[in-house]
């Protein structure tokens, strides 16, 4: 087990809507570099924790660090520039848009945002902009969208739109990157797209992912660390191994929705040669 | 049949179409582009002709000094409604809006020291460049292409730079474009207070070419209209706005040729531009220009 610093740490969050108390003392570390996984089921708090963890919801009690410092109190799209990306259930790809822009509204720091530039239209804004423009279609490619890059992305398919959310969210070189339920309406094949792509972010860009995810056979191929919420608390952490070994665990709490992981993936699925 | 228009009341009419497709795409900036609707443009067109109408009877009419004091007093105003609202959702806004549009008229009304209550400003003198008077109605008519061109192209290069971009992001997901790092205040400020600034110079335009105002030139019922124009146009679309104060400004105009009896001319006219903003609506929701939505 690795030892270091934990990229992002919850220290005893709790928070109640009206009488509900939707996570009580919830504590958790996500070591950089790896995939941790948030699972549990429905309403057990784990969009909650993504939305306290982006400055939507104030928790009550509690503290949330990144990198050693406290989010609390900043508003979400500086918690955004702190370094933290975030996809959600639903795509919310801009419909209205080009799938490039798209993916350029995710870069931070655009000269060409500020007021003044957008209307004098300087040299070093034009040159800023070609170069985003080269670094979104290359991001564009390694999701597989570049084709795509000029048409509206309210035109792509569901699956397509998830595809565009993440690289979205990869233009933001974000070192942690929170996705929620990625998996959710996309087909096998997109399934194993996405699994190869989590792991080329983790292990070949280095950046550090937070799942929520309900498909179990994605959660145990690609996570090292799993952590099970259950009615607002954390009760059960640890590597994909020792949480299978207590499959009971799992069962008793995920009912139906949990399917015996037909036969165990030992490793994780391979990444395409040279990519 | 061959209808004699003397040019002098073309020129009339293409000057006051100007000076509404300044407040058109300056407001789409805000309400098409941006998503933000509001129904104070009015209003801050205005603040900015009766600035430019004071600063000219009281101190000089000097254009430069009209633009600078008429942009820099109606931005103030913007910043100082935009920054405690635009926190707000989008509802509150508008409810905001409609405030401020009501106080300036009656402030305009009733501020008698100042504005001269209901009897308005009249006898502004004609602005001067340098010194030079732009007396004609044909330098007028330069002048107000001159300002409408430059509004324009500066419009047209902001939409689509980045801020443009985010703009655009911000009219269809809030909360998806604050999370990619967007400081939706600051870009949601920034636009108010442009557009703003812009339709003080239409009041400035304004107030050169008419040389009178009243409280009641700048009533609640043009801010719809501006906001009419827009959607007619197409919101998002600087080139509809451009377009729909043509169609929506000249389809009167035309009318009066027609020559319907005096009695029924103006319900008629009444009937016929709701009818045609029905039909539109029902059958172009997207506006003349502008996008077509992809759901």
């Amino acid at each position: 087990m690795s030892r270091a610093e934990p990229i992002l740490e919850l220290d005893n969050v709790s928070i109640s809507f009206g009488g509900l108390r939707a996570l009580d003392g919830v504590s958790l570390r996500v070591t950089p570099g790896q995939v941790t996984s948030l699972i549990g089921p429905n309403g057990a708090g784990k969009t909650t924790v993504f939305n306290i963890i982006c400055g939507l919801l104030a928790p009550s009690s509690g503290d949330v660090r990144f990198r050693g410092r406290s989010l609390l109190g900043l508003p979400p799209h500086r918690i955004a520039l702190e370094g933290i990306g975030r996809t959600f259930q639903d795509p919310r790809v801009f419909k209205q848009l080009s799938v490039l822009d798209n993916v350029l509204l995710g870069m931070p720091g655009q000269p060409g945002e500020r007021l003044l530039p957008a209307i004098l239209w300087p040299r070093a804004m034009r040159e800023d902009l070609a170069q985003r423009v080269e670094r979104a279609r290359a991001i564009l490619a390694e999701i597989g969208l570049l084709e795509r890059a000029n048409e509206l992305a309210g035109n792509l398919s569901y699956g397509q739109q998830r595809f565009l959310s993440l690289a979205r969210v990869m233009a933001m070189d974000a070192p942690l990157l929170l996705m929620d339920e990625p998996s959710v309406g996309l087909h096998e094949g997109e399934i194993r797209q996405l699994q190869r792509q989590i792991l080329r972010l983790v292990r070949e860009q280095g950046r550090t992912v937070l799942l929520i995810e309900h498909n179990m056979d994605v959660v145990m191929s690609i996570s090292e660390q799993i952590i099970l919420l259950v009615q607002g608390r954390v009760v059960a952490a640890g590597p994909p191994l020792d949480m299978q070994r207590n499959p009971t665990l799992l069962v008793a709490y995920l009912g139906s929705a949990y399917k015996a992981p037909s036969p165990i993936p030992t490793s994780p699925p391979e990444l395409p040669h040279g990519a | 049949m061959a209808i004699e228009i003397p040019t002098t009341y073309l020129i009339n009419v293409l000057i006051i179409i100007e000076i509404y497709a300044i407040l058109a795409f300056s407001l789409n900036l805000l309400a098409g582009y941006a998503g933000l609707l509001s129904v104070a443009h009015a209003a801050l067109f205005g603040v900015g002709a009766y600035v430019a109408g004071l600063v000219a009877l009281r101190v000089s009419p000097e254009l430069l000094l009209l633009l600078i004091s008429a942009v820099v007093v109606t931005a103030l105003l913007a910043l100082a409604i935009a920054v405690p609202t635009l926190r707000l959702g989008g509802d509150y806004f508008i409810l905001a809006t409609l405030g401020f549009q009501v106080i300036i008229t009656d402030i305009l009304r009733n501020w008698v020291d100042l504005t001269r209550g209901p009897f308005g400003l009249t006898g502004i003198p004609r602005a001067r460049l340098f010194g030079f008077p732009l007396a004609s109605t044909e330098l007028t008519l330069l002048l107000v292409t001159a300002c409408a061109v430059g509004l324009f192209l500066l419009s047209w290069r902001l939409v689509r730079a980045p801020f443009g971009r985010v703009l655009l992001a911000l009219r269809e997901d809030e909360l998806a474009t604050q999370l990619l790092g967007k400081d939706l205040v600051r870009f949601k400020v920034s636009i108010f207070v442009l557009s703003g600034a812009m339709a003080a110079i239409a009041g400035v335009l304004y107030a050169h070419f008419v040389r009178s105002l009243t409280p009641d030139s700048f009533p609640l019922a043009q801010s719809f209209l501006l906001l009419v124009i827009v959607f007619v146009g197409g919101g998002g679309s600087l080139l509809g706005s451009v377009l729909g104060t043509f169609l929506l400004l000249l389809l009167p105009e035309i009318m009066r040729f027609i020559g319907l009896p005096s009695a029924t001319a103006g319900p008629i006219q009444q009937i016929i531009y709701g009818l045609v903003l029905v039909l539109l609506m029902i059958f172009r929701p997207q506006g003349l220009l502008g996008r077509a939505s992809t759901s």
